[in-house]
């Protein structure tokens, strides 16, 4: 990795309604001395909708968006990755980037402070399924927890943590989706979590825009905090619900 | 070409593989909502009933993909979903979200969560959102900043698309 200049590509909603997740995302890779290059001014990936209407769409996105990259991509938005990649690009999850290629080790090592929380990982679908963009076990996955558990947290299981956000559905049903998202949250705070942790724009947007009560973080902003970023710059109020809890709060 | 042979044109997927065990649907969150069954709209397919496409039930299907990770044949029905909306764009043209959809790609290149959820939700989006969703108003406006010369290709593709 020493040398390397990776590409990332941060998805439509980390430049809009989830820029807190890019801001700690990258502060994240720098402190860990990852190079990259940041492509903000590339074209959105097609997401679902796109290769809904034409596989041929998705495929020539995802060409686009590699040929200007020079390469593959880093994208912290589940979505992305498994667009581009079903598109016959090249995307690497954040996550599977920080566990697999920079490691635990390192990641420990630029841990400086600890945070007391209880919290629910929240993976979605994307990043999981199908088998061959799978992270990590598809049914029952554990990068997330790992990765979370060097900064203190206490991680605790749910049974929705790998179920649809209704994130797809939203459009077309959006009664339903919002219901979807509801049952998540419900399902981690029926399981003692304090704040969710998730790991997707789309997943982030449909959880803490449509619910109440629970904290809904991007897991790099647990990440960012335990790596030394000032509290006030990891974006916490502009969360729909903020946490009262943890951060120094 | 049946629609069995166009599904498999477009995402590789036999249905004839499909012998109804049933895993599909057991595993499937949306299973039973307006009637939704994997394995029951595979069988239709099989059968030749071509009526699923203008029921456009499939939309249902969150391709969450749980389906395709269980399924002893190896079948990905969230790919056989995804195959009957192309053949049903090509076939009546794009749907009212796929044209809202492409609008704003062809225009910006661009997706904002914000103002979809405007444009679903209209009005009544504090009903859903509550109020601190106005958190999200000046968000609305935002663009992106895709390049020029992209957002014109991204416009050829689609068009070619």
């Amino acid at each position: 990795m020493q040398g390397r200049v990776e590409a990332y590509y941060p998805g439509c909603s980390a430049r809009t309604t989830e820029r807190a997740y890019l801001r700690t995302a990258l502060f994240v890779l720098r402190k860990l001395g990852v190079e990259f290059r940041l492509l903000d001014d590339l074209p959105c990936c097609g997401t679902l909708e796109g290769e809904l209407y034409s596989r041929e769409l998705t495929r020539k996105l995802a060409e686009i968006i590699n040929r200007e990259a020079n390469g593959r991509v880093i994208t912290g938005c589940s979505g992305c990755y498994s667009t581009i990649n079903r598109g016959g690009g090249s995307a690497t999850h954040l996550v599977d980037f920080l566990f697999r290629e920079v490691g635990l080790e390192r990641i420990a090592e630029g841990i400086v402070r600890k945070v007391d929380l209880k919290v629910a990982a929240y993976y979605g679908c994307q990043a999981l399924r199908p088998k061959e963009l799978a992270i990590d076990d598809p049914e029952d996955p554990r990068v997330l927890e790992e990765i979370l558990s060097l900064t203190g947290v206490q991680t605790v299981d749910f049974p929705m943590r790998t179920k649809c956000c209704g994130g797809p559905i939203a459009l077309k049903e959006p009664d339903l989706a919002i219901r979807m998202a509801k049952d998540v949250v419900k399902s981690a705070e029926d399981s003692g979590a304090e704040a969710i942790a998730t790991m997707c724009n789309l997943c982030h947007f449909m959880l803490d825009f449509y619910t109440s009560g629970l904290p809904i973080l991007h897991f790099t902003q647990i990440l960012a905090y335990s790596m030394g970023m000032p509290p006030d710059e990891l974006g916490l109020d502009e969360l729909f619900n903020p946490p009262r809890k943890g951060f120094g709060r | 070409m049946s629609l069995r042979d166009d599904i498999k044109a477009i995402s590789g997927q036999d249905v004839m593989l499909c012998f109804q065990c049933g895993e599909c649907s057991s595993s499937c969150q949306m299973a039973g909502y307006k009637g939704f069954s994997p394995a029951k709209l595979i069988h239709s397919i099989q059968l030749g009933m071509e009526d699923v496409l203008r029921s456009r039930i499939y939309e249902l299907c969150l391709h969450c993909f749980l389906c395709s990770v269980r399924c002893p044949q190896g079948l990905s029905f969230p790919d056989i979903a995804t195959a009957l909306s192309n053949i049903a764009v090509r076939r009546y043209g794009p749907g009212k979200i796929e044209k809202m959809f492409l609008d704003e790609i062809t225009n910006k290149g661009f997706l904002n969560p914000a103002t979809f959820a405007l444009k679903t939700f209209g009005f009544s989006l504090p009903k859903y959102a509550g109020l601190k969703g106005l958190k999200a108003a000046p968000i609305i406006f935002e663009r992106g900043n895709v390049r020029r010369e992209l957002v014109e290709e991204v416009r050829r593709v689609a068009r070619e698309g």
